[in-house]
């Protein structure tokens, strides 16, 4: 039962389940909203589903502020583990344990992307009079709330079979770089990740949605192994350190949390106009310039490592 | 002149199709001008304070229309309708419902905090409303040791400190005393020279042929006679 | 954004009905204290026991015979450092006298720096050595006799130091009966780090007997006892904690309950639904960080300056009376509380704050 392992990780269980447990009041009123929903109603009990649906928005802000913070938490708990898991550095062995792991991670992520879509859509229909995205923002908001019964589960199933006798894989092991894919080498990998950057800027500029969305998921792949493979070692200064986790702890001045943060914003920002605008069927420009902003904050921050390190010592890695 | 209050075949009805339904208001037509003073008469129990409920968005009507500076308020959710109370009307409710454990100061400020204002002009628009409603000299203490009359006054004052456009009372004197209520009557003046328009729900005869008052209401059983 | 006019107004109400919310502040901050304390006991005692582990040597050798430890001897040493990256050797002598009187153990420590007639004792053994009127000196009872030694130094009782007591090397031999070239267990210096794996496998190659452990494995131990203890403590804790938190949410449910012509005073004047209970929020946090920090500060008081009375025998058992813990705070875990107790404290307002928020506000009119 590696789930009693930790302090941090039973706390993490107990206040994902309270997260959970709220969210199962929401779903409630969200069912009764979505099969009574009626706005030219004037009856008592259309003005009582109004109403809940302010039970369901202090809901959500209240879990996605407590699950911005969980998820740092979780970050966190995973390098505090690497201390107990045989083999494990960094939170890559940690979170490589089992097969649960990354999945979780990328679900956590995702989860974190739906929820700030489910605000911005939940914003507009509060400011229009009529509440034009009722449903939509409900299905979408009882989409999330299966998704989170799931990640609640794969929380459970990753915490319970973190092998504590075998020895697990490490950053040294795990990330080669022949595991690059599509057989792509480290240039070609570089030349694609500045291109899709001026893509965005230039498709975020012109507000283009639908380009900006596309540009932007290639990008997130792309980043992730441009920043593991070839970014990440200027970073360590050692050529063959190669880890997204490591940069995250304090021996990088936690730099890691500055350059994941300012992609997944990025991205977010970058891919959110195009979905935003699918469901309410409006243009849906106002976010392009977070993209921009938050995509040239990461692309600098990790060019930066490169070029300092290029500038003290005269030549690369 | 532009109409500030429209109403339009406005129906209030209690405990809608169930047994003990009651029909509080029927087929409500009225138009208030900007700027008038209306009074609504009627015995109590004859919806009154129904009518005056749904103007304010207290309430929902079951059926109609109310046009408020041609916007209808009827069916608004819950954030407009909010921001409708807070900035276009002014109440003054017949047991004063302020704020028990506040001070006066405090208790004229809460209609304020919801605007992002500075403190300066906070304070401006507070002490104006206390001079308005002639509080001032009053306004550090709790509202529990005030008299009914300076308890009307800082509700009064509570109800200009937005600066509406529109003040509701409802029964405004029943629980003053005959100087009180003069008192009153002078401010429902005031108002008048203000631009305010004001619409009072009583059954005090203290109202009645009063020269600067534009409309008088008479309402029985939830009907316009 | 959030408005400052409303934050302060939302405190001035609060401070208006600052009675109705002593109970949620009082229970809260009990609930805050139990569990800091817990977390800054456990705290410092592992931070004790890594100090500790710190000053040993990468890797520890010890002897085994049918399953049970063995002295070992020069030859053990000997041979282990012609194992190449082995840096240095060191035979340790240490081992357990029973202390019949009192039924107890007493740990055995070599202290170089002491001569033969004279040891340094905690102050938990020296308590209860002075139970049996040895204040000054204590004689040890050995195979050839009596061997007399003078109290010279107490030191404090921590963790690991509790039942210890610091003697010469000769004299920790005669009382734990081992010859001159007998050792306990064997110190190992190496160098290089990455070795140490390595050479542990080599040094089990030599003596299938023998048993290594390596510094790592050790911390591995340590820490799986503690967070493994710690995590059922945390569950006992949060079985607690959820009955409390019923009692907060009835409490905080009638204290709104009461204000309910309040709100529909404020919702006349123009609060919007989301502006309650954005209020109760903003209250209710107010209480919650005011608990935490004097949760958090009473559990420093009683654990670090009393000594965590109580708390202590549950965690350390009976004989724990003469521990002190070293004060260390953490600021992880200061924000793992804060996640443990603000979080479900705020989660429990948001029904009955909601609840309140959406009610009737017909009552202003009669
Ligand atoms: N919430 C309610 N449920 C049922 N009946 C109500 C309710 N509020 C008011 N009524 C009824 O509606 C009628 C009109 O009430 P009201 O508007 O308060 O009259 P007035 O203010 O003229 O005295 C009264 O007969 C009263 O009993
Ligand atoms: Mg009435």
């Amino acid at each position: 039962m590696s789930l009693f392992l930790l302090n941090d990780i039973v706390v993490f269980i107990f206040i994902e389940v309270i997260l959970l447990l709220l969210l199962f009041i929401s779903e409630f009123s969200v069912l009764k909203v979505l099969k009574y929903w009626d706005f030219s109603a004037t009856t008592t009990f259309q003005y009582a589903l109004e109403k809940r649906n302010y039970l369901v928005n202090t809901i959500i802000y209240f879990t996605v502020s407590v699950k911005i913070v969980l998820f740092i938490f979780f970050v966190k708990s995973l390098d505090e583990l690497s201390l107990l898991v045989p083999g494990a550095m960094c939170a890559t062995g940690v979170i490589g344990a089992n097969s649960y792991g990354n999945i979780l991670l990328l679900f956590k992520i995702f989860m974190l992307f739906l929820l700030s879509i489910w605000i911005i859509i939940n914003k507009l229909d509060l400011e229009s009079k009529v509440f034009p995205y009722i449903k939509e923002k409900y299905y979408l908001f009882s989409f999330i709330f299966v998704l989170t019964c799931i990640e609640f589960c794969l929380e459970l199933f990753y915490f319970m079979n973190i092998p504590l006798s075998v020895p697990v894989f490490c950053c040294s092991t795990v990330f080669k770089l022949d595991n690059l894919p599509f057989e792509l080498n480290t240039s070609g990998l570089l030349i694609i990740y500045y291109l899709l950057f001026v893509v965005i800027l230039i498709s975020s500029y012109y507000k283009k949605s639908i380009i900006s969305f596309f540009a932007n998921i290639l990008f997130l792949f792309t980043s992730y192994y441009a920043v593991t493979y070839f970014f990440g070692t200027y970073i360590y200064e050692l050529p063959n350190h190669k880890c997204p986790f490591c940069m995250l702890q304090k021996e990088y001045f936690y730099v890691g949390y500055f350059i994941w943060f300012s992609l997944f914003l990025g991205v977010f920002f970058g891919i959110s106009p195009y979905i935003i605008e699918s469901i309410t069927l409006k243009k849906y420009t106002y976010l392009h310039k977070y993209c921009i902003l938050f995509t040239t904050i990461f692309v600098a921050l990790s060019t930066y490592f490169v070029v300092s390190y290029y500038l003290k010592n005269g030549v690369l890695l | 002149m532009r109409s500030k209050i429209l109403i339009r075949n406005l129906y209030k009805i209690y405990n809608e199709k169930k047994e003990n339904e009651f029909f509080a208001l029927k087929n409500i037509n009225l138009n208030i001008k900007c700027g008038e003073i209306v009074i609504i008469k009627g015995i109590s129990g004859s919806g009154k304070s129904t009518l005056l409920s749904l103007i304010g968005a207290l309430s929902k009507p079951s059926s109609g229309d109310i046009l408020v500076n041609e916007q209808n308020i009827a069916k608004l959710p819950d954030i407009f309708s909010s921001q409708y109370r807070n900035e276009e009307v002014g109440f003054i409710f017949q047991s004063f419902n302020l704020v028990d454990g506040l001070s006066v100061y405090d208790n004229v400020k809460a209609p304020l905090v919801l605007s992002n204002i500075n403190q300066d002009e906070l304070k401006k628009k507070i002490n104006l409303a206390l001079e308005v409603a002639n509080i001032a000299h009053k306004s550090q203490q709790m509202v529990s040791n005030l008299s009914g009359g300076e308890k009307q006054r800082c509700a009064i004052a509570r109800a200009l400190v937005n600066s509406p456009s529109l003040i509701l009372a409802d029964e405004p004197t029943a629980n003053l005393d005959k100087n009180n209520s003069l008192i009153f009557v002078d401010i429902l003046k005031k108002f008048k020279q203000l631009n305010k328009t004001v619409v009072v729900a009583t059954h005090d005869t203290i109202f009645d042929n009063l020269a600067f008052v534009d409309t008088y209401v008479n309402i029985e059983d939830g009907a316009i006679i | 954004m959030i408005n400052k006019n409303f934050v302060d107004f939302s405190i001035l109400l609060l401070l208006k009905d600052k009675k109705e919310y002593l109970f949620s502040f009082f229970i809260f901050t009990f609930i805050v204290f139990l569990a800091s304390s817990i977390l800054f006991i456990s705290d410092s005692i592992k931070h004790d026991l890594f100090i500790a582990l710190d000053k040993q040597h990468q890797i520890i050798v010890k002897n085994t015979k049918s399953g049970r430890y063995t002295p070992l001897s020069e030859e053990h040493i000997d041979s282990i450092l012609q194992i190449s990256g082995v840096d240095n050797v060191k035979g340790k002598v240490d081992g357990y006298y029973y202390f019949a009187q009192d039924r107890r153990y007493f740990h055995i420590v070599v202290d170089e720096s002491l001569d033969e007639h004279s040891m340094i004792i905690s102050s938990e053994i020296k308590s209860i050595l002075a139970k049996f009127k040895y204040t000054t000196q204590f004689n040890f009872l050995t195979q050839d006799g009596i061997t007399s030694l003078d109290i010279k130094k107490v030191i404090k009782s921590n963790i690991i130091s509790n039942d210890v007591i610091l003697v010469n090397e000769d004299i920790a031999r005669k009382i734990l009966n081992m010859d001159e070239d007998e050792y306990s267990y064997l110190d190992v210096l190496v160098p290089n780090n990455s070795e140490i794996d390595f050479i542990s496998l080599k040094i089990v190659d030599l003596y299938p007997d023998i048993k290594v452990k390596t510094k790592n494995d050790l911390k591995s131990d340590y820490e799986y006892v503690f967070y493994y203890k710690g995590g059922i403590f945390m569950i006992l804790y949060i079985v607690s904690m959820i009955s409390f938190f019923i009692l907060l949410k009835n409490q905080i449910s009638s204290v709104f309950g009461e204000k309910k012509r309040e709100i529909a005073i404020f919702r006349s004047i123009g609060f919007a639904i989301k502006d309650i209970i954005f209020l109760k929020f903003i209250q209710n946090s107010v209480v919650a960080l005011c608990s935490y920090f004097l949760g958090v500060f009473l559990a420093y008081i009683f654990v670090f300056i009393f000594g965590a009375p109580l708390l202590k025998n549950i965690f350390l058992g009976h004989d724990a009376s003469h521990i002190i813990f070293t004060p260390i705070v953490d600021v992880k875990t200061l924000f793992v509380m804060f996640i443990f107790t603000v979080i479900p404290f705020l989660a429990s307002i948001l029904l009955p704050a909601w609840k309140i928020a959406v009610e009737d506000m017909s009552e202003v009119i009669k």
